[in-house]
């Protein structure tokens, strides 16, 4: 049987293939996040050290330390979490209701509505900001957080009612009928059953909808025009605007601004990845 | 029945709906009548003045604009065909049988998918450097190139670079959304091909390929929705230059210069673009759900 022999030899020699394949791929999409870590850590003599190499010699926080006190990022880091706060709240409260509705009740126009809520999240950004940014001056909301907010609540809507209502289809319907029978109002039924069932989804819808905001750079380059209300993108893209650009501090602030998006998603990750196959994703 | 009576499900859904929709009407539907109202209009700022379609001519007639839709042609085929590709055969050896650390691989991946777009751009802008960036570092050590190319300020290369970041951004999506649709399809069906004898690329031909068709097609939708509407990666690494102002970097220009006019026929152009697209993508989605 010299066939069969050959013929797991040859699976063998394939699977090493694929390991290195992949190990490579998974190299490329690493490789230049580790260079940003990689550059944030190096001390200023260092980054532009001819031939560059990978591990700092002198590791340092020097350039976490000038980014943190010196400069704009801690106040758009306060700013971001407040603006992606107010839009993300608003947005599970009107857009999760909506996507109750939506997966409940029978009503004309539904299917019209929830395909609507499906296609404004691929809506262009550069389309809506036009219109945005006369309709905010017409009110007095450019340059603040409030309007920085309302603003991502068009993002941020769709896409959480899109989810919800996903998710409000996988509850049964007969559990709600139940709690009805025992007597539940419709808030009770809603607040100790099914909200409570729906917790991890509804995490994940919320965290989604707050990362959007967190990371939404081209209405809030419209909206914002001074340290009141910009956003972190912005201030991370200020530092690498200048003539001549301190990287060492660009990536320190490339890499904090990063850090809680990787946090938050890794928690949901699984929800995350289900509701990518359902359509219901926007990157 | 009378047509403007409520069912009795519609007077429940009301209390729950109707926040929502005057949010959605506010916040999507009067910007769009809003945008689409100042491209007929002779001052588009004011939005008064009815001016036909002659906006549109003299953008039709503006040189950037042909240079704007080639460039986005360009663009979305050249991000979207690679990051399809690559993807797709990613997703096909995380799957095969038998591989350990599956998870690891995944989690890398996804990890890389999450980071914020503008972190992605700087990154690559750091790479991309002339003075003494990685990128060119290593093709001069590997004897490809003998000086630093200026990557992202060449008029040959900066469209060549961006289109790299895209599809480094986007092929790991791909990826994720293909392993989605392998681990639905049954394994009786290829045990049962095995029996028959068919070899690797027979089950790949007959059987992986058609039955991932439809998530195929909803992949390839969404990266050219993205690829179309695509701003701050184009913005960032390379300002809007000549030679990769795509029609959504034509738009925010145009809106810059306070060429108000021009910025709200060509939004209205990128506008209709973008939804032939969408509307196809919705209509994969609602077949996948039922």
């Amino acid at each position: 049987m010299g066939s069969r022999k050959m013929k797991r030899r040859l699976d063998k020699v394939w699977t090493a293939v694929v390991y290195l394949i992949l190990t490579l791929a998974a190299a490329v999409t690493l490789l230049p996040l580790a260079w940003v870590i990689s550059t944030s850590l190096k001390p200023g003599n260092e980054i532009f050290a001819n031939p560059p190499y990978w591990i700092p010699k002198v590791p340092t926080l020097e350039n976490y330390l000038s980014v943190l006190t010196e400069s704009s990022i801690p106040g758009a880091f306060l700013n971001s979490l407040i603006v992606g706060g107010i839009s993300t709240f608003l947005a599970l409260l009107l857009g999760g209701s909506a996507g109750y509705a939506f997966s409940r009740f029978r009503f004309r126009g539904r299917k019209g509505l929830s395909l609507f809520m499906l296609i404004s999240q691929m809506l262009p950004l550069t389309v809506l900001m036009i219109p945005m940014y006369y309709m905010e001056n017409a009110v007095g909301l450019i340059d603040t957080k409030l309007g920085l907010a309302i603003a991502h609540l068009a993002i941020s809507m769709p896409l959480v009612t899109w989810m919800s209502k996903g998710y409000f289809n996988g509850i049964p319907k007969e559990i709600e009928e139940a709690a009805v029978m025992d007597g539940c109002t419709t808030l009770q039924m809603l607040s100790r059953i099914v909200i409570p069932l729906l917790k991890p989804a509804l995490a994940a819808t919320g965290i989604y909808a707050f990362i959007s905001s967190w990371n939404e750079f081209a209405i809030a380059n419209v909206l914002t025009r001074s340290t009141t209300s910009r956003t972190v993108p912005l201030a991370l893209n200020e530092f690498s605007s200048f003539y001549r650009v301190d990287w060492g501090d660009t990536m320190a602030a490339a890499t904090i601004i990063t850090i809680p998006v990787i946090i938050v998603f890794m928690l949901v990750q699984k929800q995350f990845v289900e509701g990518l196959a359902s359509g219901a994703v926007k990157g | 029945m009378n047509r403007l009576r409520l069912t009795k499900d519609e007077k429940k859904a009301i209390p729950f709906i109707l926040p929502g929709l005057l949010v959605t009407a506010l916040l999507i539907v009067y910007p769009l009548y809003y945008i689409v109202s100042m491209s007929f209009s002779e001052n588009a700022i004011s939005r008064s003045g009815f001016a036909g379609m002659d906006n549109y001519f003299s953008l039709f007639r503006n040189p950037m604009f042909g240079a704007a839709i080639e460039n986005t042609v360009v663009w979305t085929i050249g991000t979207v065909v690679p990051a399809f590709l690559i993807g797709f055969i990613l997703a096909l050896l995380i799957e095969k049988k038998g591989l350990k650390m599956k998870g690891v691989f995944r989690s890398l991946i996804f990890v890389a998918w999450i980071i914020p777009g503008v972190v992605k751009a700087t990154a690559w802008k750091w790479l991309f450097t002339t003075d003494g960036g990685m990128i060119n570092h290593i093709l001069m050590s590997l004897g490809i190139i003998r000086t630093e190319i200026p990557w992202l300020t060449s008029p040959n290369f900066a469209m060549l670079s961006i289109i790299i970041v895209q599809v480094w951004a986007c092929a790991p999506y791909v990826m994720l959304m293909m392993t989605a649709g392998l681990q639905q399809l049954s394994t009786d069906l290829y045990e049962s091909a095995e029996l028959d004898g068919a070899g690797w690329f027979k089950k790949l031909r007959y059987i992986t390929v058609p039955l991932l068709k439809d998530v195929s097609f909803i992949c390839i939708l969404m990266l050219l929705v993205w690829a179309i509407n695509e701003f701050s990666l184009i913005f960032i690494m390379t300002s809007g230059g000549q030679d990769t102002t795509t029609l959504s970097l034509l738009v925010y220009n145009q809106f810059e210069v306070l060429n108000i006019n021009s910025a709200s026929a060509s939004a209205v152009m990128q506008l209709i673009i973008t939804m032939i697209f969408a509307v196809l993508y919705v209509k994969f989605v609602i077949k996948e759900d039922e």
